[in-house]
């Protein structure tokens, strides 16, 4: 009797362990954890272009600019392939939900203001982040081989 | 007599009607439908929403197909032109007006378009890029546009009247001519069917562009300049169109009130009628130059910034980039004083 008394509160735990679990998951975005933002530039600092490439969202913004096409994104990483130390040792010092009011982060152009409006991807943060190479602000969002995506890129920040 | 009033004036609406729904018609047989697709292929319709292309798919005015590395699609245009996007392509369907005639108009601002003309109904469409504007009559022609605006056009049969800087010359089968952001069209040359390597010919225009970032900025910020000369040219024309619309309908009403229906229709006829067809056709005309200039500044300026950043990124003080950024500044400048105005939000996508 006792021993099927155990059996039934540890089910019952279990049940409310995953419960609590998923319900964390589901309530918490990819992109506002920074372990998993830590992982992304961990992912981006090894500095293939390629896959690089597959781990940014397009259309993305670099700095004021709405960048369109896939090429794009291959070009900026084959560009800083070469670059050590990019995104390496770092510092998150802030992470918040990209609402429509922070274009003004990356440049205070309409060209922004109405990406930040209408083309920035569901639950997309903005990153405050310091590295070897100095100040990043990134976008990101979504998950893509366990990591967000990035969006947006502006620095280092002068 | 009362009866026959009413019959006269319910024709008219009629007719005005009809006219209407066939401009409309004849605009929507202007669109294109995708009748392949390979790779990453994507339909921006604009206003942040883009999405894959599928085969049977339209694409509307003001609506484009972006390529990707591997991508590829194939569009055809009323069963008699076939437009073959490449890899790496931003193609787009627009329209301007000429003469008070509606003009269709295919941008390629970046990658590489093959137009096949076999029958066209209508007036001819131009083909734009960047550089230029060129004109046709039943033609295979292939477009192809360099990272630093430059392009390059190929006849394969038919005839080009390619365009810039108030230059024209004109291409027959198996020539070709390059044409230079801010320039005139370069001299013309043969070519060989199958003899040209775009890829190539869009390396070296890169290069010559990383090697001197400054001038390439400077022709792009010419061409930029005669696209905003335009853009100036025609906004004081289409406001004065807008404020003397309103002033004639108000007096329409008033002409009504004081006169009666026919005399209302009849002052539409006269007046009014004419003076739509004209506000409409500025409006068209000033969104297509104000089109052409975002799309210099958005993918083209772009670009280039995107590949000087990430190439100085650790000398972000080199005289070349630094003398490039006043350039790129400078455009950017004039984009929001003088081409933000003139588009809405959903053309800044």
């Amino acid at each position: 009797m006792i021993f099927r008394n155990i059996i039934r509160m540890a089910c019952a735990g279990a049940v409310l362990c995953s419960f609590l679990l998923f319900s964390g998951c589901a309530t918490v975005p990819v992109s506002e954890k920074p372990a998993r933002v830590e992982s992304l530039l961990a992912r981006l600092e090894q500095g293939d272009a390629e896959s690089n490439t597959r781990l940014t969202h397009v259309p993305f913004v670099l700095d004021g600019e709405i960048m369109a096409t896939r090429k794009d994104a291959r070009l900026m990483w084959e560009n800083l392939a070469g670059i050590s130390g990019l995104f390496s040792d770092p510092e998150i010092e802030r992470i918040y939900p990209a609402g429509p009011e922070e274009y003004g982060k990356f440049a205070g152009t309409a060209d922004m203001r109405v990406f930040f409006d209408r083309a920035l991807p569901e639950n997309t943060t903005v990153v405050e982040v310091e590295t070897s190479f100095g100040s990043f602000l990134l976008l990101v969002s979504g998950k893509r081989f366990g990591v967000p995506v990035l969006v947006g890129l502006k620095g280092p920040v002068q | 007599m009362k009866r026959k009033r009413i019959l006269k004036n319910f024709i008219f609406s009629w007719t005005v009607i009809i006219l209407l729904g066939m401009v409309i018609l004849s605009a929507g047989a202007q669109d294109a439908t995708v009748v392949y697709t390979e790779g990453d292929v994507d339909i921006d319709h604009g206003y942040g929403s883009r999405e894959l292309a599928l085969i049977g798919d339209p694409l509307q005015n003001g609506e484009s197909i972006i390529t990707g590395p591997v991508g590829f699609a194939e569009l055809e245009r009323n069963t008699s032109t076939t437009i073959t996007v490449e890899p790496d392509t931003i193609f787009t369907l627009e329209q301007t007006v000429e003469d008070g005639e509606e003009r269709s108009v295919m941008r390629c601002t970046l990658g590489s378009v093959a137009y096949r003309f076999q029958q066209i109904r209508g007036k001819e469409p131009y083909l734009v890029t960047p550089s230029a504007v060129a004109g046709i009559r039943g033609t295979e022609v292939i477009v192809t546009t360099a990272d630093d605006g430059s392009s390059l056009f190929i006849v394969e049969s038919g005839t080009v009247e390619v365009e810039a800087e108030d230059s024209r010359v004109v291409l027959e089968a198996e020539e070709g001519v390059e044409v230079r952001p801010g320039e005139r069209p370069g001299e013309k040359f043969e070519v060989q069917r199958g003899g040209i390597d775009f890829s190539e010919w869009r390396e070296a225009r890169r290069e010559e562009f990383i090697e001197d970032p400054v001038s390439s900025a400077l022709a792009l910020e010419r061409r930029f300049s005669g696209l905003i000369r335009k853009v100036e040219e025609l906004a004081p024309v289409y406001a004065e169109n807008k404020r003397w619309l309103e002033h004639e309908r108000e007096l329409m009403k008033k002409i009504e009130l004081e006169k009666g229906t026919d005399a209302k229709w009849e002052y539409y006829r006269e007046k009014v009628y004419p003076l739509e067809v004209d506000t409409h056709n500025a409006f068209i005309t000033l969104r297509y130059w104000a089109k052409s200039a975002f799309s210099l500044r958005r993918f083209v300026l772009g670009r280039m910034y995107l590949s000087l950043k990430t190439s100085y990124i650790e000398n972000l003080q080199d005289p070349k980039f630094v003398e490039f950024l006043e350039v790129y500044r400078r455009i950017l400048a004039g984009y929001e004083d003088k081409v933000v105005p003139r588009l809405k939000d959903g053309d800044l996508i």
